[in-house]
């Protein structure tokens, strides 16, 4: 994504962010929290940003954690959240409740399916969390979807 | 109109054909639920042009109107550790299924498409329905 798209969706997350969190928008300080994340000439100050806006707008309950697991990490259809889509995750994960919360549409995905390939792209974003903290051996020795969550849960404490 | 007319205009694309390629009209019988509500509503919202913002935006907007309060509001106020629906209380749930029905059927309605019409019909929609509970 190139920088200049990078800030229009940056800013498009701050804004919706605000929305969601129903607070007054103040453009003028929009560079300002972005400066939190750098030095505003550079890409990675960008990327740092949407992505902690990104995950921020994740963590306020609007959709259901199935929903948020199935739309935003399973089959995200913004080109931003597909080429950070790792990112975002990671940023998600950060918040005290994030992995119970993906833990919790992970399960629902993959026991109450809503949709064909659901109970697939559950198993693939399992997969996908193993990889992000580079923990492989114990996803061979688990059976269930809800045992792998427990793991990840018990290797992001451990971590 | 009432529902006689309406479910024997219904658009043909909710009939089924049989083996012989015959239009059979079946009727479907499933028992709704607020899980099928939301799903329904998802896949409206889907099929219309909208994304995972606007659904959420939706879900904020039906719960705004329906119970009075933001999500973040909802959940903090009832100490619920999960995002999640399924741990409300009942009259709440009542409250959001009927909210979602009313918004999906707004959006139809309106034939609304894209983000702004989408929200703009479920917000309408919701606020139509919730006088009927005793909140309001």
């Amino acid at each position: 994504m190139k920088l200049r798209e990078l800030k229009t969706v940056a800013y498009e997350t701050w804004s919706f962010l605000h929305e969601l969190e129903d607070a007054i928008l103040q453009p003028e300080n929009f560079k300002t929290e972005i400066r939190r994340y750098g030095d505003l000439r550079c890409k990675a100050t960008w990327e740092k940003a949407y992505v902690a806006l990104e995950a921020a707008t994740l963590e306020y309950p609007a959709l259901e954690n199935w929903q948020m697991v199935q739309m935003c990490f399973c089959r995200p259809d913004r080109a931003e959240l597909i080429d950070y889509n790792n990112q975002v995750l990671g940023a998600f994960l950060q918040f005290p409740d994030g992995l119970e919360r993906i833990k919790d549409g992970l399960e629902r995905l993959y026991y109450q399916p809503s949709e064909p390939g659901d109970q697939q792209d559950a198993l693939h974003l399992i997969q996908r969390l193993s990889e992000l903290h580079q923990v492989q051996s114990w996803f061979q020795e688990s059976s269930t979807i809800a045992s792998l969550a427990t793991e990840v849960r018990n290797m992001m404490n451990r971590g | 109109m009432g529902f006689l007319d309406f479910f024997r205009e219904r658009p043909s694309e909710e009939s089924q054909l049989d083996m012989f390629g015959q239009s059979q009209g079946l009727i479907k019988t499933d028992e709704p639920s607020r899980r099928i509500a939301q799903q329904d509503l998802q896949q409206k919202v889907k099929k219309r042009g909208g994304n995972d913002r606007t659904h959420a935006t939706v879900n904020r907007k039906v719960t705004q109107n329906m119970l009075g309060h933001s999500p973040r509001e909802l959940y903090e106020g009832l100490e619920l550790p999960l995002n999640d629906r399924r741990n409300l209380p009942k009259e709440a749930k009542e409250a959001l299924m009927v909210g979602d029905i009313a918004a999906r059927n707004q959006i139809e309605a309106d034939d609304a498409m894209g983000h702004q019409q989408i929200v703009q019909s479920a917000d309408k929609g919701s606020k139509k329905a919730k006088k009927i509970f005793p909140f309001w």
